[in-house]
């Protein structure tokens, strides 16, 4: 049996799973989420990476969808080693696969060019 | 943003929008997390990503904007601004305040010791890390739990400094449960409740901090005092709506929101003056401050159609509540009205009961009702009485 709180919406409920049966979930996305917590648990990453040319000297960035937190660093440090020129529009992929996950690293915010 | 937007989209035809900073969004650029946006857009954004899709319906409303500008003073019909073109004398038949919130600083906190450099507010090394790319320190006592704490208890983990604890004087935490989890336990960050920060050390710099845990009063526990050598501390002991400029309006303030009195519209005492977000009352959530600028732009745009204010009944905070917005109903209610509150303290099946004198109007059960979850509650129109008073109150089992 394991406890832990749902992140998946700010309700944060506390979520049981007993032998792959979840309780406490309000939704189903909290019991999707619990199941795969005890299996492969996954976050967003969000961190920022630098920008050349821009209005702004870091880009705030996010993978578009969650990575294996084991492969949390990873995925951070392959982020560090990026670099953007200006202009960047929102939603713009900046890395097709962060760190052997598969997952997009795209960008947050648009930044103009100065 | 959100009140601009939603007059536009009510017909209201000259809006201007006045922004001290750079960019448009307020502290929400600042925020590269996700958890916003969930109600609104129905998917999880980064704080960047909400003001920017905002940002982008403004472009495409061609709704006026003035960046770099600071609003001098204010009366009604009239704001001040200045920016390096300089000052700018703007008619407006109605005025929305959203200058939002700011955090409490450490001056408001006595802690005693010297007063060394590496002592920040959470929201000021956000700034840095996030925006100016400047890691404050590399070992790190966080005080208080409030989410902003959180957040950057983890922000400062993946830049590489190490956490070593957040302190927090409450038996309970601020913070949405979801961060404790996703920012303190993903990285066996400790929290300490009841717990608080006796002493500052170091000269020029910060060398460390002594913990002490607290008694039921708060007050230090001797002989529990801990030292932990650290060469930042950041501070996450909550926010205070700002309200300089309302003040300066003249508005009635809610000595315990600690913003503006207002009507279920968001009208402020003083005719044409509104306001919406953080600056009315501290949120939890970015996606209902947007839904409350909604009312405020709804609560303008009437408000231009006919400047004219009906009767306003009182409604009080009552047992267990420490306060409700708005502080006063406008009647007749036209509309269902909006009640946000916060609870005192946590409370198991909260009852949660509006009366008129000693009539109850409405009664509202919830799971529970912690002091750091907004709580709302529509009120149908029909139930609203025409006279009197109201107030809300809470019963329910101590947790
Ligand atoms: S179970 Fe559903 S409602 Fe509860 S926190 Fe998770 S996503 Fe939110």
């Amino acid at each position: 049996m394991k406890t832990m709180t749902c992140i998946v919406c700010p309700m944060g409920c506390r979520l049981t799973v007993d032998s792959g049966e979840v309780s406490g979930h309000r939704c189903n996305r909290g019991r999707d989420w619990a199941l795969a917590e005890v299996t492969n648990p996954v976050r967003v990453l969000t961190t920022t990476v630098a920008l050349e040319g821009g209005e702004l000297e870091l880009l705030p960035v996010r993978t578009l969808a969650p990575v294996p937190k084991a492969k949390l660093r990873d995925c951070l440090r392959h982020a560090n080693r990026l670099r953007v020129k200006a202009p960047v529009r929102m939603g713009q992929v900046i890395c097709p696969d962060l760190a052997g996950t598969g997952v997009q690293l795209t960008a947050a915010r648009s930044v103009a060019k100065i | 943003m959100g009140a601009a937007l939603e007059a536009r989209r009510l017909g209201v035809g000259d809006i201007l929008v006045i922004e001290r900073d750079k960019f448009l969004g307020g502290i929400l650029q600042q925020c590269i997390h996700n958890g916003f946006g969930l109600h609104l857009f129905g998917e999880e954004l980064t704080g960047v990503e909400y003001a920017q899709r905002f940002i982008d319906a403004m472009q495409r409303e061609g709704i006026a904007v003035m960046t770099d500008t600071m609003v001098m003073e204010a009366e009604p019909g009239m704001v001040r601004a200045v920016n390096a073109d300089g000052v700018h004398e703007i008619q407006a038949r109605a005025i929305i305040l959203a200058m939002g919130c700011r955090e409490r600083t450490r001056g408001a906190i006595n802690i005693p010791g010297s007063r060394p450099a590496g002592v920040y507010t959470a929201g000021a090394a956000q700034r840095l890390i996030n925006i100016e790319g400047f890691l404050p320190g590399r070992r790190a006592v966080i005080l208080g739990s409030g989410d902003i704490g959180l957040i950057m208890a983890r922000r400062l983990t993946l830049e590489g400094a190490k956490v070593e604890a957040v302190a927090e004087i409450m038996p309970w935490s601020n913070g949405l449960a979801r961060n404790i989890a996703q920012c303190l336990d993903d990285f066996n960050i400790p929290l300490l409740l009841s717990h608080t920060v006796v002493e500052i050390h170091g000269h020029k710099r910060l060398e460390g901090v002594t913990l002490a845990r607290v008694d039921d009063n708060l007050q230090p526990i001797p002989g529990s005092e801990r030292y932990i050598p650290c060469d930042l501390l950041l501070l996450s002991v909550g926010l205070i709506p700002e309200n300089e400029l309302s003040r300066q309006l003249g508005v009635a303030m809610d000595p315990v929101s600690q913003g503006p009195v207002v009507d279920q519209y968001l009208h402020t005492s003083v005719d044409g003056v509104f306001a919406c977000g953080n600056v009315v009352h501290v949120h939890d959530l970015v996606d209902f401050v947007t839904l409350e600028s909604r009312r405020a732009a709804a609560g303008a745009a009437r408000w231009l159609a006919r400047p004219k204010r009906g009767r306003c009944i009182p409604l009080k905070a009552g047992d267990n509540v420490s306060y409700v917005v708005p502080q006063r109903i406008s009647v007749p209610a036209e509309e269902d009205v909006t009640l946000l509150l916060r609870v005192r303290r946590p409370l198991r099946k909260p009852e949660f009961i509006l009366r008129s004198g000693e009539e109850q109007v409405l009664r509202r059960v919830r799971p529970v009702a912690l002091p750091a979850e907004m709580v709302e509650i529509k009120v149908p129109a029909a139930a609203i009485p025409g006279a009197g008073e109201l107030e809300i109150l809470c019963r329910g089992e101590k947790r």
